[in-house]
């Protein structure tokens, strides 16, 4: 079989697989009852009324962690084609894919030095 | 064209019943794991779990989907009408989409694509979005919080999940799943194996973090987020959520079977086809691993959200670095050196990293107001 | 240095011993015929603890107590009657009671005089609060605390309301539901009324040598 056929199966199985979730929220549209209030439709916040809009800005260490995760999985994304032909690439390779995860090991080393890895709340 | 028309027919026809297959057969998996977890947390804690509905309270699953789908869906006002609805659909569908790249027999895999395992990961990743969505849409602080803690988490166990993984195409040579099972019928379960038994606690804890089971489970903490990103969830939409993350966790379970337990290998059941047999082994470890998880969500207690953070990088990602030196080195000396070098670097990097990741920090003067008092 | 994670495996072990017993202690007590039905609420008992309630039921205890009830002197199953009838319409657990839940009437006899007896008596028991004051304070034993505690009901304005048919149970349900108390009472009572025989008697003695 080639992967063409296969990925015409993905495409086919992506429409497809909308019925699990689309038909029991369709039956559920037509038994369940449906009376919204303007009390049941308040967002929840353990019986207080929110205080401003929740539609807010991030804090900043999340985009620290974000670029860190970046880095990182573009390293698994060059590891992976290494990792598929590491028999074939011999000792050479190894020694030069050691030599591109030392550099991003030592990037690491500098992150959890410099306190970027400290998670304040 | 008369004699192309039946075979593009037939073609497409396959494809129908696979994909009937998995969409009947995993739905109905997924509630009798809940039941299961609900007996077995049940017993853990000296109770009998729900009994009452059917023999052994084996329809109980049924009466909570009637529950769900009798009850009333409320969209809470100021949210993204159209997302929250869409949120369900979009985390439902991927979590479905992973069995279609898992091998459960020999060929008995929907689709054997060649970078099967790359694929599996990147469609695990994308139920963050889905759970982002719904977090952000809902318009309220709890499942706000419950996003973004989403969004990070799945962030930092990510990049170990992915980096743990890659030792398997080292050894294997191939990404496709069937490959991977044939490469352990020659030399044996990859669990075996130090680098191996790294990975598989790496990609366990790691995958435990991405479906957001305990303990990971802080995007939904019931008990601090009241349920996080799903709080304004109700019925059936609710149900979906819950659907996903247990489809999902079988999913890690096969996963894990599939890379370190030889997938279907097993001895020949009697009176049974070799598919059939086959499919049994699979299960049957599968099951295994979704008992634990279940296990360790009778037992652990939730992360703290700094701690969770801090474990993935700082002690995972280094123990799977370690793990990749490890497995080649196991490699390029066979026998025991191999083995012994491997295990030792990757115990003595865990040791070292847990060590500055969990011991007490001494207390630093940071600001110019903490020096001066 | 202190190796991390070996307390999360122990706690492993932990809630698989739990798994396990409550399976090997359930076995015993399917095929002993020593343990079954015995209810396992004891703090050293090892397995499942859950009483499995419409089925199975704990022994309540004497002094459980759930909304008040008169009594009248007879069996089950008889109707009380003016004669039979404990209460004397005193009125105190009215004058107790915390949330004041209780209605008294005063009865009449056929001339139409009052009589120290109920005619009607009612007790709201949306409002009681099941404290047991009336029972400690009543004089005459007549009202005591029940121990029947399945009283939901599909309607909550009549059905709520007990009058006083639906309180007055027989003197014979009290004493099988609280056999000490009951006991208690009655050589008490037994008591008392010797003690007055005896002073009846001793006073016949003083008259005759008078």
């Amino acid at each position: 079989m080639s992967d063409y056929r296969i990925y015409l199966f993905l495409a086919l199985f992506m429409i497809g697989a909308l019925v699990v979730p689309v038909l029991p929220i369709a039956v559920a549209r037509f038994i369940a009852p449906r009376k919204p209030g303007s009390i049941k439709t308040e967002p929840y916040e353990c019986g207080t009324v929110t205080e401003g809009d929740v539609w807010v800005q991030f804090k900043l260490q999340y985009y620290i962690f974000a670029i860190l995760f970046v880095v990182f999985d573009v390293e698994a994304l060059f590891l992976f084609p290494w990792a598929v032909v590491f028999k074939e690439v011999g000792p050479e390779g190894l020694i030069a894919m050691v030599v591109f995860i030392g550099i991003l090991t030592l990037g690491l080393i500098y992150a959890w030095q410099e306190g970027v890895l400290e998670w304040e709340t | 064209m008369g004699d192309i028309m039946p075979q593009w027919f037939s073609i497409v026809l396959l494809d129908i019943l696979k994909m009937a297959l998995i969409l009947a057969v995993v739905p109905p998996c997924m509630m009798y794991t809940t039941q299961l977890e609900r007996k077995a947390i049940a017993r853990i804690q000296d109770r009998f779990g729900p009994n009452r509905v059917g023999p052994y309270g084996l329809a109980q699953p049924f009466a909570d989907m009637i529950k769900m789908l009798v009850k009333e869906d409320i969209v809470p006002k100021g949210s993204d009408k159209l997302c929250h609805l869409l949120a369900p659909l979009l985390i439902v569908v991927p979590s479905l989409f992973l069995f279609t790249l898992l091998p459960f027999g020999p060929g008995f895999i929907a689709a054997p694509i060649s970078t099967g395992l790359l694929f599996f990961m990147a469609l695990g990743s994308t139920g963050t979005l889905a759970i982002f969505t719904a977090g952000w849409t809902s318009r309220s602080a709890f499942p706000l919080l419950g996003a973004i803690r989403n969004a990070a988490q799945l962030i930092a166990y990510e990049v170990p999940f992915v980096l743990a993984s890659a030792v398997i195409p080292m050894i294997v040579g191939s990404l496709r799943m069937t490959d991977i099972v044939m490469a352990q019928s020659v030399s044996g379960w990859f669990i075996f194996t130090p680098w191996g038994f790294t990975a598989f606690l790496l990609l366990f804890t790691a995958g435990l973090a991405e479906v957001n089971r305990t303990p990971f489970d802080l995007p939904e903490a019931e008990s601090e987020l009241v349920g996080g990103f799903h709080t304004e969830y109700s019925g059936m939409k609710f149900g979906l959520f819950y659907l996903a993350e247990y489809v999902s966790t079988i999913a890690l379970a096969v996963l894990l079977s599939v890379l370190f337990f030889g997938g279907w290998a097993g001895p020949r059941i009697p009176f049974l086809p070799a598919l059939g047999s086959a499919i049994l082994w699979i299960s049957m470890k599968s099951f295994l691993l979704v008992f634990v998880t279940i296990w360790i969500r009778g037992t652990w207690p939730r992360f703290r959200v700094d701690r969770l953070m801090g474990f993935a990088w700082k002690v995972m990602i280094p123990v799977a670095l370690a793990n990749l030196v490890g497995a080649a080195v196991w490699f390029y000396c066979p026998g025991f050196i191999g083995t012994a070098v491997s295990a030792v670097l990757v115990v003595s990097v865990f040791l070292l990293t847990s060590q500055l990741w969990a011991a007490p920090k001494p207390v630093l003067t940071t600001t110019w107001a903490d020096q001066t008092s | 240095m202190k190796i991390y994670g070996l307390e999360l495996i122990r706690g492993l072990g932990i809630t698989m011993g739990r798994f396990i017993t409550t399976y090997t202690v359930g076995f015993r007590r399917t095929f002993s015929n020593r343990l079954r039905g015995h209810v396992r609420q004891d703090v050293s008992q090892k397995g499942i603890f859950t009483v499995q309630y419409p089925e199975e039921r704990l022994q309540l205890p004497e002094r459980f107590r759930v909304l008040p009830v008169l009594i009248f002197d007879g069996k089950e199953g008889e109707r009380w009657s003016q004669e039979t009838e404990r209460c004397t319409a005193c009125g105190i657990c009215a004058k107790v009671c915390p949330p004041q839940c209780i209605w008294i009437v005063q009865g009449k006899d056929a001339s139409g005089k009052a009589v120290p007896k109920a005619s009607e008596f009612t007790i709201d028991t949306d409002v009681c609060m099941n404290c047991g004051l009336c029972a400690e304070f009543c004089p005459f034993d007549a009202i005591k605390m029940d121990h029947r505690f399945e009283i939901a009901t599909e309607e909550r304005w009549v059905s709520h309301i007990h009058d006083i048919d639906k309180l007055h149970v027989s003197t014979e349900y009290y004493a099988k539901t609280h056999p000490k108390a009951w006991a208690k009472e009655e050589a008490k009572r037994h008591a008392e009324a010797q003690r007055k025989a005896a002073a009846a008697a001793a006073a016949k003695n003083v008259e005759k040598k008078a």
